[in-house]
């Protein structure tokens, strides 16, 4: 630290009247992501499709897809009637519009949750295979109906930073690559 | 317990990365590997700790906080959680 940042340090201790006993709190750091599972392809035997009994299990939706991602986030309270609206419009037409191997699968009040920070909505996409979620990130930033349709839909998530959200990448257990 | 034989400095090696906005900062110790979230005070503690003498680092840190009975209580228990943390040693001046 510079002796102009020790300076700002004391700034913010000067402006107290009193000032907490000293604490050094050790973090337990939690790490979601690539810890117990690799993201291989669902039961594949070539790179970026499903394997033939998942494609089957998707097929019979027993599984919601080869690749399941679920967005939870917040819209402001103030957008939530227009947010309804928007839905009301427009889900049909973003699920027809999506690439192929893209489902989109609804969006969601949560209406009761244990998880505190995850958001008050869910979105859920289900995909054909690894390639077809590719796909979803080439085709959403493009200029046809289902990227303006996409960017509406995300244009309402609560961006602010103390809003909450949330991102889970879900793949068949039956044929998820454990380490 | 301030030293009264040594100084006090940064554990070589230790990392320190300032959260202004937060009044916090975060350090982490790679010889027993962890990160430790420090509150106001320790964090002046800890810039303070640069190899002054005993005597120099309580008076700076006596200028440096709001002037209570328990300053100087405060500084010696910073220092003893942050030489039981791994974050400072104590040295020769």
């Amino acid at each position: 630290m510079s002796s102009s940042d020790l300076e700002r340090l004391k700034g913010m201790i000067k402006s107290r009247d009193s000032l907490d006993a000293p604490t050094a709190v050790a973090l337990d750091p939690e790490v979601r992501t690539g810890e117990t599972f690799i993201l291989t392809d669902p039961g594949g035997t070539r790179a970026g499709e499903p394997g033939a009994n998942i494609k089957a299990l998707v097929k019979n939706k027993t599984l919601v897809g080869a690749v399941t991602m679920v967005w939870g986030y917040d819209v402001a309270l103030e957008h939530g009637d227009r947010f309804g609206a928007w839905l009301r419009d427009n889900e049909a037409a973003l699920a027809a519009a999506a690439p192929k191997g893209v489902n989109y699968r609804g969006t969601y009040a949560v209406f009761s949750t244990t998880e505190k920070h995850t958001g008050n909505y869910r979105t859920i996409w289900a995909y054909d295979s690894l390639n077809a979620l590719q796909a979803m990130y080439a085709a959403a930033g493009g200029t046809d109906e289902f990227a303006t349709l996409f960017k509406q839909l995300n244009d309402f998530r609560d961006r602010s930073r103390d809003a909450n959200r949330a991102q889970e990448i879900l793949v068949p257990a039956a044929a998820a690559g454990r380490i | 317990m301030s030293s009264q034989n040594g100084c006090y400095r940064l554990v070589p090696g230790v990392r320190v990365r300032p959260v202004p906005e937060l009044e916090t900062c975060v350090v982490f110790t790679p010889a027993d590997p962890r990160l430790y979230r420090l509150n106001l005070n320790a964090w002046l503690i800890l810039e303070l700790c640069q190899g002054l003498s005993p005597e120099a680092l309580a008076q700076a840190y006596l200028e440096a906080v709001p002037p209570t009975p328990d300053a100087e209580a405060q500084l010696d228990q910073g220092l003893a959680t942050l030489l039981e943390s791994g974050i400072v040693e104590q040295c020769q001046p």
